[in-house]
């Protein structure tokens, strides 16, 4: 499967509105891989393409990536970052499959929806556990920790087993690392780089994670102008073993 | 697995109850394969003998194909025409499982349920997207993209895949689309031959979803008054290659 990354930045993006830290600045005046739009990734899986988050940036994301089919939409939980852009979905023209676990879906429900989101984004529930099988292909969502309802998922395809983490402190079921345990490829949020930090799991604790679960590949996103900034992240990276930094725009194969 | 449409009418059967329409005039004359008692299938598979939906004329359809062996009975929706017959089977002799996702069987526990029905019934809850699993076959429900719980099957034995959709709607979610992609066998619920509905879709429109998914067969059923008496739909599938159309105790093996 092919996966690319539409926006690699954590809640605030880089560069944070108002923000004149060094990092910020800089991603400001070189733009390019320094600059991060809020988080979303699109599975290219055998015949569905499945987009992962709606940040408030989607829009802008989707034009710029020029993508046009999406058959249905993955939420991992209900913070603006992540879910903030659902109803650019107002204005899609064709029909979409919206995976929510219930909960989730409940507290982002807006009355102004009306039946008119609702309609375009069918409500197709998922538990946490509970494998949702295509023919040919499946994804397992599962639980992590974080302040609200967080899922993130195992996909299956081809032989291959990938992992998306979403938010997440370091510290996860066990049912999670049973997950992980030999996956080609985890793909983790990290807005930070080193611990301690309470809420999410760092940069740095991410690769001692990849090397105890024995992955190959590791890919890292979701990243704050508290990080370092991508150029610098990029040669922390090419020190480690298999670990990429996601930008924008970043496409990789499975 | 083998597969047997003991009824094969919609919501009123053919005749309708008072009708003098030309086509249930003729069925009340002709008899035979014009006459369409409500919605059941029985697919019989490995060891397992699954009734798909329960019709209020079960009692007379169980009688007349001498069905004595049943292990479960799946419900699609909690529509009178689809699950009036359950009461029926109060007096089964023995135990069956009652596959029926929660919201639906909480409809149906409702407004069809007995006292005695708990006695005979186990209700086992699906999940759609999620695989039933059983010895050597499983059953992935998916639903039908209606507000009210409306579901349909993917029945997969070995490499056959065989789909029912129940009463969808012509527009699908995704997910079914693709849990229907090069299916061996799809069937199709289909009152109406060209009337355009929003709840249901016409024979028209099934036979363009066969293309689209490429299907490699498919079978028309739950036939209303409204569409072609059985000789001429006959008539007219013949000329439309791999396209059948099912009557009241039709059986084939898959």
């Amino acid at each position: 499967m092919k996966i690319q990354f539409l926006g690699t930045g954590s809640a605030e993006g880089i560069p944070a509105i108002g923000c004149d830290c060094a990092h910020c600045i800089r991603a400001r005046e070189e733009g390019g891989k320094l600059t991060k739009r809020r988080n979303s990734v699109l599975f290219s899986l055998p015949g569905y393409e499945l987009l992962l988050d709606t940040p408030p940036d989607i829009r802008a994301s989707l034009a710029q990536s020029k993508i046009l089919r999406i058959d249905g939409i993955f939420l991992t939980h209900a913070h603006y970052d992540h879910t903030g852009g659902l109803e650019e979905f107002l204005y899609w023209k064709r029909d979409l499959d919206l995976f929510v676990e219930r909960g989730v879906y409940e507290s982002l429900r807006h009355e102004e929806w009306g039946d008119t989101l609702p309609d375009i984004a069918f409500h197709c529930p998922f538990h946490p556990g509970m494998a949702v099988r295509f023919d040919g292909f499946f994804f397992t969502p599962f639980a992590v920790n974080h302040p609200v309802p967080c899922f993130g998922l195992a996909i299956y395809e081809n032989d291959h087993k990938t992992i998306y983490t979403s938010d997440t402190r370091n510290w996860f079921s066990h049912y999670a690392y049973s997950l992980m345990d030999g996956a080609d490829l985890l793909i983790i949020n990290t807005p930070h780089f080193a611990p301690p930090h309470e809420d999410h799991i760092t940069s740095i604790e991410a690769v001692e994670l990849k090397e105890r679960m024995g992955v190959n590949r590791l890919v890292l996103t979701h990243c704050n102008h508290h990080n370092l900034p991508h150029d610098e992240l990029e040669e922390w990276a090419q020190g480690q073993d298999g670990v990429k930094i996601a930008y924008d725009g970043l496409e990789i194969e499975v | 697995m083998k597969i047997h449409f003991l009824g094969t009418g919609a919501a009123e059967g053919i005749p309708v109850i008072g009708c003098d329409c030309a086509h249930c005039t003729r069925a009340r004359n002709e008899g035979g394969k014009l006459v369409r008692e409500r919605n059941a299938i029985l697919f019989s598979l490995p060891g397992y003998e699954l009734l798909v939906d329960c019709a209020p004329d079960i009692r007379g359809l169980v009688n007349k194909y001498r069905i004595s062996n049943l292990d479960g009975i799946l419900a699609t929706r909690s529509r009178y025409d689809h699950i009036g017959g359950i009461k029926e089977f109060e007096w089964w002799p023995g135990q069956l499982d009652f596959l029926a996702e929660d919201t639906l069987f909480e409809t149906i526990k409702r407004e069809h349920w007995t006292e005695a029905l708990d006695a005979v019934m186990f209700h086992i809850p699906y999940y759609p997207g999620a695989s039933l699993y059983f010895n050597n076959f499983s059953i992935v429900p998916f639903a039908a993209r209606r507000q009210r719980p409306i579901f349909g099957i993917s029945v997969k034995e070995g490499q056959t895949r065989v789909v029912y959709t129940s009463d969808t709607p012509a527009r699908l979610t995704n997910y079914a689309l693709r849990v229907m992609w090069e299916c061996d066998l799809l069937i199709v619920n289909t009152p109406t031959f060209d009337t355009i509905l929003e709840n249901h879709i016409n024979v028209l429109e099934a036979i363009e979803l066969k293309d689209r998914v490429g299907a490699s067969k498919m079978i028309l059923t739950y036939i209303s008054h409204e569409n072609k008496p059985h000789d001429e739909f006959e008539e007219f599938v013949r000329q439309v290659e791999g396209v059948s159309v099912a009557y009241d105790g039709m059986m084939l093996e898959v």
